[in-house]
Formats: C-alpha cells, sequence, structure tokens
C-alpha cells in the first residue's frame, strides 16, 4: 500500500512546454515576482508585516480548505493545529534550544499533523453538526490545558514570548527587526506559501483528491467503490492540520508571543471564516478570503472600534447570499454569466 | 428484441462449479421485527437471478446484508470461497462483490467522466496517490472511455451529473459499478423510476454487458415482464422465506407465489 | 467540615446548573422544534446581563425595594427581550431556517460578532457591575439550610429554574402551543400540511426561548461582573449542555446542566486547573460513544 512515486517523469517535455507557458502559472510567477519585490522597492514595513500576516492566515485557510471544501466536513477545532504550530516553535526554542527555523518548521508540523491524527481518529466517524461540535470540544480541550497549564509548558494565559530563529546556521536573528522581517523572514513565508499552493494544486488533482471530493459527494458511493472513507477522511484531517501547523509556525515568529488566544474556538472561527468568505469550492477562495479578512478588519479598525460587527455582517451575508461560492466563485460565476451574455447577443 | 430466455440453456448445468455467493440460514432482526428470516441461497457467476416479492417482504434487507450495509443477525454468507460475514462493505467491494442502489448513488458536482473515472481508480486502489494528475492518467482515462461508450453515456462525458434525466443516472450508477469489475452485482431495483418505454433498453444494457464481462447478476424488480425476460432463475422471498427458486416458469406458475406476490398487487 | 463542604459544593452546583439552564434550554428547544442551529443563543444570555446591569443601576434613582428589583429581573427584562427577539425572529433569523445546519452555525457566528459591538456599543467595552444597593443578592444576603450558610438569592435563582423547568413541562404536555411544538419537532412538514401556522408557533418558540436565555444573564449579574467574554464562554458551555443532554431533549438539557454544575462546582473546589477540561472532555466523550447524548433519541419531554 505504499503511494506510488511522482509521475512527473512519466510526463513529455512537449506537456512540460505546455504546462510552464500556463496562463495560471504565468501569473503565479508574476504574482511571486511582484510579492518578493514589495518590501524592498517601497520599504514600507506596515505593508509588509500586513502581507506577511496575510501570507500566513491564506496558508491556514488554504491547508482549513482541505477538509471543509475538498472533503465536506466543517471542522470547528481547526485552532488546535495553527495553536500547536506556534506552540511547538516557541517550546521548542525556549525548552529544546532549537534555533533552526527549517527545524522548527518541520518539528511545528509534524506536531500538528500528531494532533491532527489523533483528533481526527476521534471524530471522522462522526457527521456533519456532530462533527464540528466535536473537533470543538477537543480543541478547546486543548485550549484549556494551555490557558491553565496544566503541562507546565505553556505558562497559561500569559503566553510565552519568543525570538528570532536563525536559518541554516547564518545568525540572521541579529538583524535589525525590520531587516530580518522585510529582508528574510517574509520571503520565507512568500516561499512557503507558494510551495503549499503548488503541493495542494497538485494533491488536490490526484486520484488522492478526487477520492477526498467522492467522499464529500456521497459517501455511500465511495465505500461501495471500495474506498475506506474513514481512513481517507483522517488522512485529509492529518494533511490539513499539518499545513495548518506550519501556518501557525510561521505567525508565531511574525507575532513574536505565544498565548492561548491561539487555540481558542474564536480562533477556529476565523479560519472558517476567511475560507468561507473567499469561497471554500474553489482552489484559491481562501487566499482570496484571507486576504479580504484582514483587509477588511484593518481598514474598519481604522475606522471603527466596532470592526466586530462589520465583520459578523459580512460573514452573515456572504452566508447567506454566496454559500460555498464566497466572493471569489461569486465572482467567478459572475464572469461567466456576463460571458455568456455577451455571447448570446 | 431478445430476450435472456433463448439464451439461458447454461442456467441449470452448473451444479459441478462452484457457487460465486452462498448464504447461509442469513437472518436479520430490526428489534421485534425479523426483516429476513433464515435465508439459504446459492448464486453463480454465468446467471442472472431475479428475485421478487411484496413491498417489505425483505429483498433489500437481504441485499444490504449481502453488501454489508447491514451486519448479521445470524447466518454466513461465502463469496468465492470466503466467508465475508464480518467483512467491511469496501473490502467486499475490492474481493468483487458489488451492487447498485434503487437511487442512484452519484457524484453530483463532478462530471460524468470523472464519476467513472473515479471509480476505476478505486477498483485499482489507487486512491492513494498523491502526485499525478487524474486528468493525465491515460490508463485509467482509456478505461474510462471504453466503459462510457459500453453505456451509451459518450454524450454526457462532460455534463455535471445533477440535470442528468433519471434514466441516465440510473445507467451511470451501473456503469460505475461495472468500473468496479465486479464478480458478482446486486441491483436493486434497476429500473424503479426509469419510463416503461426506457426500461428494457436499461436492462438489455445491463445484461448485455454482464454477459460480455462474465458477471454474475442478481436483480431486484417489481415488474414481472422484465423478471421473465432477463431472469435465468427466479427467487421468490415473502416474509423474510425463501417462498419458491426454480427457473422462471416454474416460479410464475407456483402455487404459492401466485397466492403470495403475483395476486398480493405487486 | 467534610460534610459542610459537600453541601455548600453541592448548592453551588445547583446554582451553576440553573445558570446553565437558562442559557442552553432555548439552545435545544429551537434546534429540536425549530430545526435551527442558533450559535448566538447564548448571546442574548450575555445581552440579559448588560441589560439588567444597567435596569437595576438606574432603577437606584426611584426605588431599592427588593421585590421590584427582583420583578424586573424576573419579568420585565424577559418580557422586553421577549418581543425583541420576536422581530428578530421575523428579520435576522427569518432566511436562517431555509440553510443547512453548517451554514446556520456560520451565519449565527456572525450573529454573535454583531450582538458583541451591538453591546461594546451601548455599554463599552469594560466589565460592568450592579451598585451595592441596588443588589439583590446582597439586600437578601444569607439563610441557613441544614445548619450552612447559603445565599438565599442563589437559592431564590434555583428555584427560579426549577419553575421553569416545570413550566415548560406543563407547556409541552398541556398546553396546545406545547403539543404542536412536539409534532412539529417529530414531522415538520406534516404539521405544515396540516394548515397549522408554524411561522406563528416559531415566533413564539424562538421568543420564548431567547427571553429565557436573557433571563438567565438577568439572574447571573448580580452577582457577577457583565463582560464580553460572558457570551463567549456561555456559547461554549450551553453547547456542551446540550450535545450531553441530546440535542433537543428538555430533560437531557436539565440533567446536562445539573451534571455540569456539579463538575463545575466540584472541580473549582477539587481539581480547579481542570474543571473545565471535565466539561469539554465529557462532551468530547458523549459524541464519541453515544451522540445522539443521553437522552436525544426521545422526544422533546419524553
Ligand atoms: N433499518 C430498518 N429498521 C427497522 N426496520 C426495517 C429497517 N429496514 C427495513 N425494515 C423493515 O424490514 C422489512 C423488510 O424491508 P425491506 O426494505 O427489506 O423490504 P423490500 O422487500 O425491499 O420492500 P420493497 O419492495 O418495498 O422495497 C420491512 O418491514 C421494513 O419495514
Ligand atoms: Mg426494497
Amino acid at each position: 500500500m505504499s503511494t506510488r512515486l511522482p509521475t512527473f517523469g512519466d510526463m513529455k517535455a512537449q506537456e512540460l512546454k505546455g504546462l510552464l507557458l500556463d496562463k495560471r502559472l504565468l501569473g503565479g510567477g508574476v504574482l511571486f515576482a511582484a510579492l518578493a519585490l514589495y518590501p524592498g522597492l517601497t520599504m514600507n514595513a506596515y505593508h509588509t508585516r500586513l502581507l506577511a500576516w496575510i501570507m500566513c492566515f491564506a496558508i491556514a485557510a488554504l491547508g482549513f480548505n482541505i477538509v471543509l471544501g475538498y472533503t465536506g466536513l466543517l471542522s470547528f477545532g481547526h485552532a488546535a493545529f495553527f495553536g500547536t504550530g506556534m506552540y511547538t516553535v516557541v517550546i521548542a526554542m525556549e525548552s529544546a534550544g532549537i534555533t533552526d527555523l527549517i527545524v522548527l518548521l518541520v518539528l511545528a508540523m509534524l506536531a500538528a499533523g500528531v494532533v491532527g491524527a489523533v483528533i481526527g481518529a476521534l471524530s471522522v466517524k462522526t457527521h456533519e453538526i456532530y462533527f464540528a461540535l466535536l473537533t470543538l470540544a477537543l480543541a478547546q480541550l486543548l485550549y484549556v490545558l494551555a490557558a491553565r497549564d496544566v503541562g507546565g509548558l505553556t505558562r497559561g494565559t500569559d503566553g510565552i514570548g519568543l525570538s528570532r530563529p536563525d536559518f541554516l546556521g547564518i545568525p540572521i536573528s541579529e538583524a535589525p527587526a525590520h531587516i530580518y522581517l522585510m529582508g528574510f523572514y517574509y520571503h520565507v513565508i512568500l516561499v512557503c506559501l507558494f510551495a503549499t499552493i503548488a503541493v495542494l494544486w497538485l494533491v488536490l488533482r490526484s486520484p488522492f483528491g478526487l477520492t477526498l471530493k467522492m467522499i464529500r459527494e456521497n459517501e455511500t458511493r465511495a465505500e461501495m467503490s471500495g474506498v475506506p472513507i474513514l481512513r481517507y477522511r483522517l488522512y485529509s484531517m492529518v494533511l490539513s492540520a499539518m499545513i495548518v501547523g506550519l501556518a501557525g509556525a510561521l505567525y508565531a515568529v511574525v507575532v513574536g508571543h505565544v498565548t492561548p488566544e491561539y487555540l481558542d474556538w474564536t480562533m477556529s472561527g476565523e479560519i472558517v471564516f476567511m475560507a468561507l468568505l473567499g469561497g471554500i469550492g474553489t482552489f484559491l477562495g481562501p487566499i482570496i478570503g484571507a486576504s479580504g479578512f484582514i483587509i477588511l478588519q484593518e481598514v474598519a479598525l481604522g475606522v471603527t472600534t466596532y470592526w466586530h460587527f462589520t465583520m459578523g455582517l459580512v460573514l452573515f451575508v456572504v452566508v447567506l447570499t454566496l454559500r460555498e461560492k464566497g466572493i471569489w466563485g461569486g465572482a467567478k460565476a459572475l464572469v461567466d454569466d456576463l460571458n455568456e451574455r455577451r455571447d448570446d447577443s | 428484441m431478445s430476450t435472456r430466455e433463448t439464451d439461458s440453456t447454461s442456467t441449470t448445468q452448473n451444479a459441478s462449479t462452484e457457487p460465486i455467493l452462498r448464504t447461509e440460514n442469513v437472518r436479520k432482526e430490526f428489534g421485534n421485527l425479523v426483516a429476513v428470516d433464515g435465508v439459504s441461497l446459492e448464486f453463480y457467476d454465468d446467471e442472472i437471478v431475479g428475485i421478487i416479492g411484496p413491498n417489505g417482504a425483505g429483498k433489500t434487507t437481504y441485499t444490504n446484508l449481502i453488501s454489508g450495509a447491514l451486519s448479521l443477525t445470524d447466518g454466513t454468507i461465502v463469496f468465492d470461497g470466503d466467508d465475508i460475514s464480518d467483512l467491511r462493505k469496501y473490502k467486499r467491494v475490492r474481493r468483487g462483490l458489488v451492487r447498485s442502489f434503487q437511487i442512484p448513488q452519484i457524484y453530483d458536482e463532478l462530471t460524468v467522466f470523472e464519476n467513472v473515472q473515479s471509480s476505476v481508480l478505486s477498483r485499482k486502489q489507487e486512491n492513494n496517490r498523491l502526485f499525478s494528475l487524474t486528468h493525465r492518467d491515460t490508463a485509467s482515462i482509456e478505461e474510462t472511455e471504453r466503459l462510457l461508450e459500453m453505456f451509451n453515456l459518450e454524450s454526457h462525458a462532460d455534463e455535471h451529473t445533477e440535470h442528468l434525466p433519471h434514466g441516465v443516472r440510473k445507467i451511470l450508477d451501473v456503469a460505475m459499478s461495472f468500473a468496479l469489475r465486479p464478480k458478482l452485482m446486486v441491483l436493486d431495483e434497476p429500473t424503479s423510476g426509469v419510463g416503461s418505454r426506457e426500461k428494457n433498453a436499461v436492462m438489455e444494457t445491463i445484461t448485455d454487458a454482464a454477459v460480455e464481462r462474465n458477471i454474475g447478476l442478481i436483480f431486484i424488480e417489481h415488474d414481472m415482464e422484465l423478471i421473465r425476460s432477463y431472469s435465468d432463475r427466479i427467487v421468490a422471498l415473502h416474509e423474510g422465506r425463501v417462498l419458491d427458486d426454480d427457473d422462471p416458469a416454474a416460479v410464475m406458475n407456483s402455487e404459492a407465489v401466485n397466492q403470495f406476490i403475483l395476486e398480493g398487487g405487486v | 467540615m467534610p460534610i459542610e463542604s459537600l453541601l455548600v459544593n453541592t448548592f453551588n452546583g445547583l446554582y451553576f446548573a440553573a445558570l446553565l439552564f437558562f442559557a442552553s434550554v432555548g439552545l435545544t428547544l429551537v434546534f429540536g422544534i425549530l430545526n435551527l442551529l442558533n450559535m448566538a443563543h447564548a448571546a442574548f444570555y450575555g445581552l440579559g446581563a448588560y441589560v439588567a446591569v444597567w435596569t437595576l443601576n438606574n432603577a437606584g434613582d426611584v426605588t431599592t425595594s427588593t421585590v421590584v428589583l427582583l420583578a424586573m429581573l424576573v419579568l420585565v427584562i424577559p418580557l422586553v427581550v421577549f418581543v425583541l427577539s420576536a422581530v428578530l425572529d421575523k428579520t435576522v433569523f427569518a432566511p436562517l431556517y431555509e440553510i443547512e445546519h453548517v451554514y446556520q452555525l456560520l451565519a449565527t457566528f456572525g450573529v454573535i460578532l454583531m450582538l458583541d459591538d451591538v453591546i461594546k456599543f451601548i455599554w463599552g467595552a469594560s466589565p460592568i457591575t450592579v451598585d451595592g444597593a441596588t443588589d439583590p443578592s446582597r439586600q437578601l444576603g444569607a439563610i441557613d439550610l441544614m445548619g450552612v450558610s447559603v445565599s438565599a438569592y442563589r437559592s431564590f435563582v434555583i428555584l427560579i429554574a426549577v419553575a421553569c423547568a416545570v413550566g415548560l413541562y406543563l407547556m409541552f404536555v398541556k398546553t396546545k402551543l406545547g403539543k404542536i411544538s412536539q409534532a412539529m419537532s417529530e414531522d415538520y412538514e406534516m404539521v405544515q400540511m396540516l394548515g397549522i401556522n408554524v411561522n406563528r408557533v416559531r415566533v413564539l418558540i424562538f421568543s420564548i426561548s431567547v427571553a429565557i436565555a436573557a433571563l438567565g444573564g438577568a439572574l447571573f449579574v448580580p452577582f457577577a461582573t457583565a463582560t464580553p467574554a460572558v457570551t463567549l464562554e456561555y456559547v461554549l458551555l450551553s453547547f456542551a449542555v446540550i450535545v450531553i443532554g441530546g440535542l433537543g431533549s428538555l430533560k437531557g438539557v436539565v440533567v446536562a446542566a445539573l451534571v455540569i454544575g456539579m463538575v463545575r462546582s466540584f472541580g473549582i473546589a477539587y481539581f480547579p486547573a481542570l474543571e473545565l477540561a471535565i466539561v469539554f472532555g465529557l462532551m468530547a466523550l458523549v459524541i464519541i460513544f453515544k451522540p445522539e447524548g443521553l437522552f436525544g433519541d426521545e422526544g422533546v419531554v419524553e
């Protein structure tokens, strides 16, 4: 039952060429370049920070959408994975003295994957709201344990401050804060985001991704096609948890302080919110959603202290009008609609 | 229109070969209700068996026991020489015991092509392939194309299944089951909800495919005409028990069957 | 001594249970009868708390009579919220009845966010408390219960909760509204087909449910401060209660509120670090091993 190796080898040179000229790939490349150059060109620390923040949550929302958008399970406990990613980094640095960023990120993904496997194993048998409520309860259990510092690792609600990790033995953490972020760490996040996009794009178009959609669309049929559905639900939880854990780990260094708040159910709610806002029925929707959420929050916060109201209203309206399409899917549908009308006339 | 009666000469001569499926004293209780009450039957991989019985006779329950959707209260199920009584659903499917559904079970947000391809990939147990694109997987694509052709679904290949006519959905459901290359297929009312003019065409497609691929067929049906035309053998169930099990002519003439099933208005 | 602390903890457990009952009974009824999963339900508990502090503090100018103050908490505030929620049912919540549970959950999460700011807009972001002069819990003082001194006000809250549970039970078995509601919880379409005005039943059940949550918040507040966190805490606790009791069951809410009330009270006394962990652990265990909850496979009042 080993996973077959990548079959890129099967691809002919010609196909590869076609792939390179693909519009989406070209667009992605341009966007990557623009984002990579932005901090250096503008020297705007505020924007860089905001972009770093957005990109972290874009990764989280993408990871979350594996479970909601592809496998069809509403998890209300993804804060557990985000928070685990954050705490793994800070505890590994503080207690184990690990300072290399790559090691920290890998550790965070593994830890989140383990938590995902445990929560997944306990919850994949349940359905719909029971799945939502069970993941909520289990994640909240983790929150309570961290907030009360039950294991003696988390320092309770005060949280733990965190120093900056180094990279491949280079003592880059000694650089001034804004250089560290704008010259180095921002780009690490950028690379992680695009790597996540590339990997997920492939994985979700593979037989594995199709299997998740089968389970979402019709569990009975999937099982009667010989698919062990519980096992695949679990796989999707673990994959999702690892990616969300990576997002948490990256974000920990951006904020520099880890508290139990990031394990709380309102955090899970925000991740769900972002994915839904952008559109869980589309691949890129969650990225749009994370950007929309954070920009909206920043704008609303600038104008009024009552940004919760704005966010709540947006969520309410999006759920009622666009449902799984979100703003990205809604915009796509609108464009299709306009094209059709133009063709008709 | 060719019916199976004419080429059903091979039915009764199979006593020497092993049955593909054997149920021994199979029993299912729901609380106080005994839905299936000690059913022992044998099925072979080169025959088409029709199951008849009034509403509530236990036909669907019996197929659910075979597929593993329900657990046995008592009895044994032997498939292809192995006891599968306690085997998980998906494992039975992997061994070649496949069922289709009274209400078509298909993936609504996927295209007809993807529906069939997903079954092909599942049969090959390639669900865990992570880094290859399904739309470039030539092996499964070719097989899917052949299946679509076999069931006359090519013209719908790129449509989403939501808006397909009911008859096409039924055929798609069967095509997906065939993609699993079963040794034995159990069809629960394959023509229910299909227009009466289409019924024969649907049955024709299914039985032709079964004969071509050497697949044993069990089908539940309320339409006596269809049963008579397409079965090599008929099993009559009544109140969870086997009332009769014989070739079509004999069953149709049996007194008990006439009394409990045919006259009861099916 | 141990007997005394046992009694005190049991009494406090009953008090917690009473509050949990108020906060969650409507949530389970609205789900069981109207098939709406309203995450924002407990936000009305929070709202009740704020309204109560505001009412009591302003009442000080007119009267400090304990009876009047208690009547305001028990009658006036729930009535006002009843009317308010009837309006909300016809407006904000109306479209939610048509959508799937998971979307209901998300849309009402949006409602929580909105209500949170409405509260902050009116009363500010910092915690507010009842003035000593108009605090009925101080006015009433302590009473002697089997040799232990306990708060008279808390005893009053427990009695109101019992009355409320009995009242709901009688409503379901005796009144026409209750019988129709029970029928709706079993077969909504059927009731609709019988020509019964389901919208009227809906608005009544919804408003009663929300008013009880507000009553709970109002009764809670003389002893505690009203903060935005109250809403978030009770949203979670009320879900724990209805999941453990079984979605849609009145008996389940009573039993689960008692269980969690006792766990909290004894937990705070004996394992303070683990008190909430036990609650969520219990909630998880119930979903894993008995997803229908303790009484969820039965009707509303069986
Ligand atoms: N899950 C279940 N729980 C309780 N009773 C059941 C269940 N499934 C079936 N039954 C009962 O078992 C009996 C047999 O039902 P079954 O569906 O097998 O009949 P059937 O022969 O398929 O009927 P039909 O021709 O109407 O499809 C019926 O009395 C039915 O009510
Ligand atoms: Mg049936």
